[in-house]
């Protein structure tokens, strides 16, 4: 600990912590701009400027480290002076004509800071010259005419999303921030993770779609889980009037601190499907607009002569994006009180079935948290690719790369985090398995294993030469990844697809097998992250609704879609079925051929619990009030049951842990 | 793009280093040498040769002056025109250059590529202005006549080597 004193206050603080973080710790705000909490400090700008005992200038406190002993002033004279020619300076430097700007009037923090230093004015010429306003970007717009060249998209871009798109080219005032090798910035490589937009002080980096909408102090902000995939990270839900304008990263939600990926921030608003509003019913062969009343019974007399019936009954299919408590009463609705035997998800298992037949096997979970990744110094990525899906784990990936850890892809198929991997292996299609025994016989045989292997006998006939041969990789390579993976300190293995759809579990295992021989999987902590589907497939996947799906003879299909996109695949399936009930907030195929559409609530309007891919339990909340016809998902099946005379238990927290876990479940 | 021999020279110079990106300006330097200037694949080499990204390496490129974007001639003439230099008339003396081979009064490349004349703020050789500075070496008490002479030799001796090769 170090003891300082700040505006006549003796603290004491952690060594290495700023004079900055120190003054806020003893609650003295100190106005800044550069500086940004979750970035690293950069001094840039000089608001922050602090007078300290014996130094003869003026020092930012936001990059300066405490020290013994010293004295600090955070506001006299000299430094509000100081205060007041750096945001002189800034405004002077580009186009700061502020009633135009989307931002001015309480969302700048230029505009706050100056008014905190009570400016009403600045008394230097304007620089005239226009800058260029990049509007080349789908979401963004970059006005370089309002830019304070804070460089705090440029750090978020490269530290926080590890994308290194954004820079600053030339100097002095000719500085400007660049993508890239300076092309437009909807040209560049940049992943509209949008991250920089959350981040950017001024009216800079505009959203295009929630831009002049309103002001903080004309919005609502709700924390939710974005629900795009099984990653689950934390957002804040912009509203107005009951719209929805604009999604943030939470900085607070410990899954992703902050950042999102394109479809959690911009394309979960982008939906352009027409919403339903009412229930439907076929009469004379169109859809036609009913009473609840009418609708629910419709469904129940259809539904209940055929309960109890296998093969020829009732098949019921749920959608991997409704919350658990809704998953939970469908599962008992159709398997447990209807006795269905055909009840599952739309996503039939194929992220999950196979993980839960190996930890059945193993008698244990044996997947870790997502918090290991982003301390890990060796990812090996197997049939996964995290740019396409996920993207967010694969961003705590991307940005670990600079910093020395390193990445081995293994992917037959085209994969986006190739091209970033020191070691993207491409064996022939089919042959993981090998691959994964000869990397494991590699490591035994180098001496390197951290644990004994199980086994070994099987382990012989794997040579890394014979290995090669069935690959195409060769057998240096493989023994130079071996002893990748084995010299590291924290390996994690992240699998998804590509090992999940295969018939058998010996790839899984064998991954499995190989972290344990590195010492990544102890009885007390796994780093094996498997990526699963969509939000609430893990939850899908506890409560058994993983088997695949066919109509085969069944009589009535029930589609509980909520508001998912049903595949092009499912729709072919479901033709000819003899009856089917759509439980949907969106015209789709499906709704097309249902016989009764019950119209429910869209994720951004309903309460909900979703367990992430790492087993992690999150409750999502509702931010806009749905149209007064439509229903929760909860609601909906609550009322048919009612009507089909079953009782439903409502506590599914219990349940959600009896089926053999793939991941410890936290809550 | 880096030839062999530039990757090789490279890697001598990364071996210096404990940190490879501390060599960006020998790098750059050696990427620019031959014909002046950088391309974007010049850049993309450098930032893969030293693990950097194509941004951090193009702002690095922005930041120099001596380090160009532009297409430049094969030899680029700088005359200072700074105040001391330009009391020694070494402003006419640029204008006129500018003139004969060409070019407008801000200067530019010539037509066969060869070189590029352009006007600077002193090469720190007031005393024998006017000055030019042709690619490394230097060329003082310059008058019209001597300054032709040089590029006529310079032109010959490039389209000989054209010629030759
Ligand atoms: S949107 Fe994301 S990837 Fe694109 S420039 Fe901004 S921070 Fe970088
Ligand atoms: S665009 Fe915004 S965040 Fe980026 S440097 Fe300019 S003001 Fe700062
Ligand atoms: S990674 Fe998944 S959970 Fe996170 S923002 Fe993207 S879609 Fe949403
Ligand atoms: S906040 Fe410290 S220099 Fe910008």
């Amino acid at each position: 600990m170090v003891s300082l004193t700040i505006d006549d206050v003796k603290i004491e603080v952690p060594e290495g912590t700023t004079v900055l973080q120190a003054a806020r710790m003893s609650g003295v705000e100190i106005p800044t701009l550069c500086d940004y909490p979750h970035l690293t400090p950069y001094g840039g700008c000089r608001l922050c400027v602090v007078e300290v005992e014996g130094a003869r200038l003026l020092q930012p406190s936001c990059t300066l480290p405490v020290s013994k002993g010293m004295v600090v002033h955070t506001n006299t004279a000299r430094v509000r002076e100081a205060r007041k020619f750096v945001l002189t300076l800034l405004f002077s430097e580009r186009n700061h004509f502020c009633m135009y700007c989307q931002v001015s009037g309480g969302d700048c923090e230029l505009q706050n800071a100056a008014y905190e230093q009570d400016m009403t004015h600045w008394p230097f010429q304007p620089n005239w010259d226009p800058y260029l306003v990049d509007a080349s970007h789908q979401h963004l717009v970059l006005d370089h005419n309002r830019c304070i060249l804070c460089r705090r998209c440029v750090r978020a871009c490269g530290e926080l999303v590890g994308n290194f798109t954004l820079g600053v080219k030339d100097r002095g005032p000719e500085s400007i921030i660049i993508a890239d090798l300076d092309v437009p910035w909807g040209e560049s490589t940049c992943v509209s993770c949008g991250t920089c937009v959350q981040v950017c002080p001024t009216g800079a980096i505009i959203d295009r779609r929630s831009a002049y909408l309103g002001h903080e102090a004309d919005v609502e902000r709700t924390r939710s889980v974005c629900i795009g995939c099984s990653v689950g990270c934390g957002v804040e839900l912009i509203t107005r009037d009951n719209r929805l304008l604009r999604i943030d990263g939470d900085w607070d939600a410990p899954v992703n601190e902050g950042i999102l990926c394109q479809i959690g921030r911009f394309l979960a608003l982008d939906d352009e499907r027409e919403r339903i509003v009412t229930p439907l019913v076929r009469r004379n062969g169109t859809l036609k607009a009913a009473t609840w009343e009418d609708a629910l019974d419709y469904v129940a007399g259809r539904l209940k002569p055929l309960a109890g019936k296998k093969g020829d009954g009732i098949a019921a299919l749920a959608s991997t994006r409704l919350p658990v408590e809704s998953l939970y009463l469908f599962k008992q609705l159709f398997a447990d009180k209807l006795n269905s035997e055909m009840v599952t998800s739309i996503e039939e298992g194929v992220t999950t079935a196979l993980s839960g037949k190996v930890a059945q096997e193993l008698g244990r979970p044996f997947e870790g948290s997502l918090e290991r990744l982003k301390s890990a110094d060796c990812v090996v990525a197997i049939g996964v690719d995290l740019a396409e899906n996920h993207q967010v784990a694969g961003f705590f990936v991307k940005r670990a790369l600079p910093n020395g850890t390193k990445l081995v892809v293994i992917d037959p198929y085209d994969n986006q985090l190739h091209e970033l991997a020191h070691y993207a292996l491409q064996p022939q299609a089919g042959t993981d398995y090998e691959l994964l025994l000869g990397l494991m016989s590699a490591i035994v045989k180098s001496g390197l294993s951290r644990d004994e292997p199980t086994n070994l006998s099987e382990l012989a006939g794997y040579d890394p030469q014979v290995v090669s041969q069935v690959t195409g990789i060769s057998a240096d390579t493989i023994r130079a990844v071996a002893r990748l993976i084995a010299s590291s300190q924290r390996p994690v293995f992240v699998y998804g697809k590509g090992v999940t759809r295969a018939s058998s579990p010996e790839v899984l295992s064998a991954l499995i097998e190989l972290a344990r021989l590195v010492g990544a999987l102890t009885p007390d902590q796994s780093a094996i992250i498997g990526t699963k589907g969509q939000a609430n497939s893990l939850a899908a996947y506890m409560y058994g609704l993983d088997k695949p799906f066919e109509v085969d003879g069944h009589q009535a299909v029930y589609l509980a879609l909520g508001d998912d996109e049903p595949s092009r695949r499912l729709i072919k399936r479901l033709k000819g079925a003899p009856f089917i009930a759509v439980q949907a907030s969106y015209l789709s195929p499906a709704t097309e051929m249902a016989d009764v559409v019950l119209p429910v609530e869209m994720w951004a309007e309903q309460d909900g619990y979703y367990l992430n891919l790492a087993g992690k339990l999150q409750k999502a909340h509702r931010a806009l009030v749905p149209p007064q016809e439509v229903r929760s998902n909860v609601g909906v099946l609550k009322a048919l049951a009612a009507r089909l005379g079953v009782e439903l238990e409502a506590d599914w927290r219990k349940s959600l842990k009896k089926r053999a876990p793939i991941n410890p479940v936290v809550e | 793009m880096l030839s062999q021999a530039d990757r090789r020279e490279l890697d001598d110079i990364l071996k210096k280093y404990p940190d490879k990106r501390s060599a960006v300006l020998s790098a750059l330097y050696i990427a620019q040498r031959e014909k002046n200037y950088l391309t974007d694949d010049d850049i993309r080499d450098v930032a893969q040769a030293l693990d950097m990204t194509v941004t951090e390496v193009h702002a690095i490129v922005g930041f120099y002056t001596l380090l160009r974007k532009e297409p430049t001639g094969k030899y680029l003439i700088q005359v200072c025109t700074d105040l001391p230099c330009a009391l020694r008339g070494a402003d006419d003396f640029y204008r006129r250059l500018c003139r004969r081979q060409g070019l407008p009064p801000e200067g530019g490349t010539t037509e066969d590529g060869l070189f590029t004349v352009e006007e600077v703020v002193c090469v720190a050789a007031c005393d024998k202005a006017p000055v030019a500075q042709i690619n490394l070496e230097y060329h003082e008490h310059l008058t019209d006549e001597k300054i032709d002479a040089i590029i006529a030799e310079l032109r010959e001796k490039s389209t000989e080597g054209v010629t030759a090769g």
